[in-house]
């Protein structure tokens, strides 16, 4: 297989590679904003668990990010996921 | 065992070799230096011209002698009043102390001897722990942190594509196949047996340099509105330092009643951190932080208003979860249990690691461009070699020089480092200038080898207490061990190499792995 076809293969892409770098800071923390706002236990552990999870969620966002068809696929599943973070965020906050 | 899709093992296999190829550089140097960093106190100990001459017995009476004598001292010599802080650390390798102002920073040890606080000449120790998280460059911490997140990156994709069998990675390794398939075993090996170390140093390193600057800001706004006190207060920080007015009282605390006050507030404390935050200010508050023996991890810190000697703040330690999670993971980052066996231990790992680090570049070399066709592959290689080679030589000339250098010298730390600096420097020229990247590398590893084991021999040669002194003997022997290993590693990358025998192959000598 040339490299050009196995290139295609691949779909890898500037924009791909940008999503999953850059694009998963905001998942990864919004993620732990979220964990923190609903996870059913005192605020203390809550927040431990937050503030301690960014950067695992953000090498698995990043790795799952490298997965995308595409950088626009890749881009829109990793703000879809930074948005239901945030609003789960928002709801749990609101709620307690 | 679980086998990725082939499309999935190639996204991964490249998303693990550029991450690792990109961060390999700054990883090499982070993981280099960590090996030092575990022992920087004795090294800082080692590489002082007073230290050396202290006796054992003298040091460990050295190790919290009366501390306001010392503040007193420190104030009728340097006036200490408007200092943004003042500490004190007692160690088991004896005090020492220092004081900050805006970017101006001196360090001091105490001489048992004349029971004064004595200007530390060399830094050679604390050099190469701020080395470890790149603090000697601007915003290195924050370049670490970066690091940090490659290697994260760069191990996750790695334990992902060899999940189908990563077990079997853990006991191939072939030494007497081709430099291509024993360094890439090498690699698997290494990276197979390091990997929970490597994932905890990549997680816990991207956390302490990039956590108070990237995420915490966020969880402050989003969980506390704001309100940094309240975050504290629940991660279990109970005291909170008052503010700086400006308005200065013209009087120092009495930090040997706080720290016997502290030793009354949280009993068994052992301290090892003794800290005046703006000295003399009516803000001014003072800071006992130690160790509590017989808790795992187990530390504590009093906060007290320096002017009243008022206790604001006592955080016990089995304060809250997120204190123990926290004492846990630092303790393990810093290696703070288990003694001396579980540092040589650790730094064993962190070597190994630069061999992991090393090896992927060759790996990655050997994998894309065998016959380095490519001008940036060929670049990579020298580079590689350059650098990898060169900090050994660099650290290594940093403690000859520390031998060689008048003990009398003033700017002794400053000379170590532009001696540091310069060699390293100078490290990364030869393998662009001479065909053989390979053989350069060897000599500077050989060099290297020398340099350390001259350090050790004029130790041994001239001062009082090097093999009776334990302290000095652990020094001298992990010196003489490193010796050892570069010139291992030289003598091998310098040994001749069968010619290829690939068919249409033009790897030569030069390289650093001819296709033998």
């Amino acid at each position: 297989m040339s490299k050009v076809t196995q290139r295609e293969r691949l779909q890898h892409s500037t924009a791909r590679t940008l999503a999953a770098l850059f694009g998963s800071i905001p998942v990864a923390i919004a993620v732990g904003v979220a964990l923190t706002a609903v996870l059913p236990l005192p605020l203390g552990p809550r927040y431990l668990i937050g503030i301690y999870s960014v950067f695992p969620v953000w090498t698995a966002a990043c790795t799952g990010a490298f997965l995308a068809r595409s950088g626009r696929h890749a881009w829109l599943a990793l703000l879809a996921t930074s948005a239901g973070a945030a609003i789960l965020a928002i709801i749990g906050f609101g709620l307690r | 065992m679980l086998k990725l899709r082939p499309r999935t093992f190639q996204i991964y296999w490249d998303a693990h070799a550029w991450a690792g190829v990109v961060g390999s550089f700054l990883l090499y140097v982070m993981f280099f230096m960590g090996a030092f960093a575990l022992f920087y106190q004795e090294l800082n100990l080692w590489a002082d011209p007073e230290g050396v001459q202290t006796s054992p017995p003298a040091r460990a009476k050295s190790a919290l002698p009366e501390l306001q004598p010392l503040l007193l001292q420190l104030d009728r010599e340097q006036h200490m009043l408007g200092k943004d802080r003042v500490a004190f650390m007692p160690e088991p390798s004896g005090l020492r102390a220092y004081w900050h102002e805006g970017d101006e920073h001196h360090e001091f040890r105490y001489a048992a001897t004349t029971q004064r606080l004595e200007p530390l000449r060399s830094e050679l120790g604390s050099f190469l722990y701020e080395m470890h998280y790149l603090g000697p460059i601007p915003k290195g911490i924050y370049v670490a942190g970066v690091a940090s997140m490659a290697l994260f990156l760069a191990l996750v994709s790695g334990v992902l594509i060899h999940l189908k069998d990563l077990v079997r990675q853990w006991f191939v390794f072939r030494p007497e196949r081709v430099a291509r398939t024993w360094s890439s075993d090498m690699h698997k090996v290494l990276g197979v047996f390091g990997l929970p170390y490597q994932l905890f140093y990549a997680w816990s390193g991207a956390v302490l340099c990039l956590s108070f600057i990237l995420v915490e800001p966020v969880f402050v706004a989003a969980a506390f509105g704001g309100d940094e006190r309240a975050a504290r207060a629940v991660r279990g920080d109970t005291g909170n330092a008052p503010e700086p007015t400006g308005v200065s009282t013209g009087v120092l605390p009495d930090l040997d009643a706080l720290v016997a006050r502290a030793r009354r507030e949280v009993p068994n404390l052992s301290p090892h951190w003794v800290g005046i935050e703006h000295v003399g200010d009516t803000g001014s508050s003072v800071t006992v932080y130690g160790d509590v023996p017989g808790v795992s991890f187990g530390s504590a810190d009093v906060l007290f208003r320096a002017g009243d000697g008022a206790v604001l703040g006592v955080n016990g330690p089995h304060a809250s979860a997120f204190t123990r999670f926290e004492a846990w993971f630092y303790g393990l980052h810093y290696a703070r249990f288990g003694g001396y066996g579980i540092r040589w231990l650790y730094a064993l790992l962190a070597l190994a690691t630069c061999a992991v680090i090393f090896t992927g570049n060759l790996v990655w070399l050997e994998r894309r461009d065998s016959r380095r066709a490519h001008a940036a592959n060929r670049w990579l290689e020298r580079a590689t070699a350059g650098w990898c080679a060169g900090l050994p030589l660099a650290t290594a000339a940093m403690f000859l020089s520390n031998r060689v250098l008048p003990a009398t010298l003033a700017a002794l730390a400053t000379v170590e480092q532009a001696v540091f600096w310069v060699v390293w420097g100078s490290s990364l020229v030869p393998p662009f200038v001479w065909r053989s990247s390979r053989r350069v590398a060897g000599v500077e590893l050989l060099l290297a080898s020398t340099a350390l084991a001259a350090a050790v021999g004029i130790e041994l040669c001239t001062r009082g207490h090097s093999l009776t002194d334990p302290l000095q003997r652990g020094v001298s022997g992990g010196l003489l061990a490193l010796a050892l290993g570069c010139g291992a590693g030289g003598v091998r990358l310098l040994r001749p190499r069968p010619a290829p025998h690939r068919p249409g192959s033009r790897a030569s000598g030069g390289q650093l792995l001819p296709a033998d």
